[in-house]
């Protein structure tokens, strides 16, 4: 029950990250649409800035995911 | 196609900028302090793992969640506030304003219809730090219309002196 809850809590964190991931490379493309209508081969500042940050969101939420994983289980070995 | 403005003749783009890096400093400060504190829980529940190991697994899934919510929160707005575009053109001036799932703005003023362009930096983090606020005056705004004001613009000096520059070329 308690392994259930416990993935089942990791499962909803990545559908967010999926989730946000995808409304931000929806926005991203509109407003590369939006800027390369008026002058081709031009990229808005916003998704450089927020292509970093997209991959740090990416790196934070599996680090947590595999260390609390690891925690979770080295606990659950010693009940 | 979605969303693609129509490019007048002639039109190049002169710049696109994002706001400042600021938008990032307070929501920063937040996030490390929850999730400091949520690591605080990981912790605690390492020392409860030897003696109360069912109370561990309550402390770690309490820091976990708040963990998680922090996370998730502080890339939600870093992200929200990543989505914003200001680009000046031979023909008009754009303001993208854009938070997932919350704000979709897409503002446009024709160079036509801009009289003059004012920038404001208003205290010592504004003056330090080179950013500040760009006010349109199309005629019928008023200083205090937010629908005329962009506001954490980077060097609004040199950029309010660039649109006058191009309305001037304009005339």
């Amino acid at each position: 029950m308690i392994i259930i809850l416990f993935f089942g809590i990791q499962t909803i964190s990545l559908l967010v990250l999926i989730l946000f991931m995808h409304e931000y490379k929806r926005i991203a493309y509109k407003h590369q649409t939006l800027l390369q209508s008026i002058e081709d081969d031009s990229t808005p500042r916003s998704i450089n800035q927020s292509t970093i940050i997209i991959w740090i969101y990416a790196a934070i939420t599996f680090s947590i995911l595999i260390g609390t994983t690891f925690f979770f289980f080295s606990i659950i070995t010693s009940l | 196609m979605p969303h693609q403005i129509k490019p007048e003749s002639d039109e190049k783009i002169i710049m696109a900028i994002s706001t400042h890096w600021i938008k990032y400093v307070l929501p920063t400060i937040i996030f490390i302090i929850i999730f400091s504190a949520s690591t605080t829980f990981f912790i605690i529940s390492g020392i409860a793992a030897k003696d109360s190991p069912v109370m561990a697994i309550v402390i770690l899934f309490t820091g976990m969640i708040l963990m998680y919510l922090v996370v998730h929160w502080f890339f939600h707005r870093l992200l929200s506030e990543a989505m914003e575009d200001i680009i000046v053109t031979t023909k008009r001036v754009i303001w993208i304003k854009e938070s997932l799932f919350q704000i979709d703005d897409v503002r446009q003023i024709p160079l036509t219809n801009i009289q003059g362009v004012e920038s404001q930096k208003r205290g010592l983090l504004q003056t330090v730090l080179r950013y500040g606020s760009l006010w349109f005056d199309t005629g019928g705004t008023i200083t205090t219309d937010q629908n005329a004001i962009m506001t954490e613009v980077p060097h609004p000096n040199d950029v309010a002196r660039e649109i006058n520059t191009i309305i001037r070329q304009n005339l």
